[in-house]
């Protein structure tokens, strides 16, 4: 891994001599995976709004010293996640949205069957309760990442992770068979 | 099916195509001010070193005229150099964690070099109002046993005094009392700032950490 040092200066990649455009055009198409994880961990459009962006700044900043180094994704993850557990303070006062209806707005999209259905939206539920850790576990999980990756990602043993994960799961699970 | 295998190919399935950005609007996000902790850490903390070296600035000028009624005036300055280079150190030691802080480290560690950071400021802080609770000590006990300088210091400033005796303790006890306040009260204000910035933070270590070991 490169030297990648927290840069205050959000023009850094500018000095550096990156194309902006180009940046601009990777984050475009893959802007799904940052709305994907800013769905995760707010519960209001206003804070959706503010943590895109807050993430986006930070793809940014750090762009200039991922060049070359690993998968864009991955990159990505990292970048989104960190920013979410550890930058990211504010959750906006006021609430429009009644959270949870923002996280599974999407269901339409799933061909119609009213038990599966309804239980999406118990398991949805029940990961928009989780601590912010856990909800990053669980996010890598869906993406198909393995422990590997995971504990690397997070910083925490593969062992751990594995357990945790396994909780987690069986936790889901007993939402749908109370 | 499997409920976690249902769950896990209805995610792949999620798209937010409506709340997506082009890139002109994309480019816009990216030059919009931005607020996150390890900014507000570096605002905070720049204040701090700002504010208790303003006030050393704000003592009134014939302050120093007591240190030197007590002979303790070189003991001041050398103290003055000591604080200084001190200051010089926290400082350092502030820039340099600050600047190690990066998005791109694993998650823990990341807000392990948040946290150091902040401990630096911590530590700057603890430091300085030990060093008022220090100083109003020493300056106290030399005070009590030389009070003459303390009499005439006050009857200059704010004319004869008449009781002498009665004022002297009621003086003590006032500074006493004050400066217990006061230090309580920079301590209150400084777990407030921290605490409520720093809580989510706080809270996702402390539970990362566990998982790591």
């Amino acid at each position: 891994m490169q030297n990648a040092t927290y840069k205050c200066n959000k023009f850094y990649p500018i000095l550096k001599g990156i194309d902006e455009q180009e940046f601009l055009k990777i984050l475009e198409a893959n802007q799904n995976l940052v709305h994907k994880v800013c769905s995760l961990y707010t519960s209001d459009r206003a804070s959706r709004q503010d943590l895109f962006q807050e993430i986006c700044v930070q793809l940014w900043k750090s762009y200039a010293n991922f060049r070359g180094d690993s998968k864009f994704t991955t990159w990505m993850y990292r970048v989104a996640l960190n920013t979410a557990l550890s930058l990211h303070r504010k959750e906006k006062k006021f609430k429009q949205n009644t959270g949870i209806d923002f996280f599974i707005e999407k269901l339409e999209a799933t061909p119609y069957d009213p038990t599966e259905a309804e239980q999406l939206k118990l398991l949805y539920k029940a990961i928009h309760e989780l601590s912010d850790i856990d909800k990053a576990l669980v996010f890598l999980y869906l993406e198909d990442k393995n422990y590997k990756e995971i504990s690397e990602m997070m910083g925490i043993s593969e062992v751990n992770a594995r357990v945790k994960m396994n909780r987690i799961k069986k936790k889901l699970k007993t939402v749908l068979n109370p | 099916m499997n409920p976690l295998e249902m769950l896990k190919k209805d995610w792949k399935t999620k798209n937010y195509e409506q709340d997506y950005l082009n890139s002109t609007q994309l480019g816009m996000l990216l030059h919009k001010r931005s607020s996150n902790i390890v900014k507000w850490l570096f605002i905070i903390g720049i204040a701090e070193f700002a504010f208790w070296n303003l006030l050393r600035f704000l003592m009134p000028e014939d302050y120093l005229s007591i240190y030197e009624s007590l002979h303790i005036q070189n003991a001041m300055l050398a103290f003055d150099i000591f604080n200084t280079l001190v200051l010089i150190f926290f400082l350092w030691m502030f820039y340099k964690n600050y600047r190690a802080i990066s998005v791109f480290d694993n998650t823990l560690m990341l807000m392990k070099k948040i946290l150091k950071t902040r401990r630096t400021i911590k530590i700057y802080v603890i430091y300085n109002l030990s060093v008022i609770a220090l100083g109003l000590i020493v300056v106290n006990i030399f005070l009590y046993f030389d009070q003459t300088v303390l009499i005439s210091y006050l009857e200059k400033n704010s004319g004869k005094i008449n009781d002498p005796e009665k004022f002297i303790k009621m003086y003590f006890i006032a500074e006493l009392v004050i400066g217990v306040l006061m230090i309580l009260l920079l301590g209150l204000f400084y777990r407030l700032i921290y605490g409520i910035l720093l809580k989510k933070l706080n809270q996702n270590y402390r539970e990362l950490k566990k998982l790591a070991s």
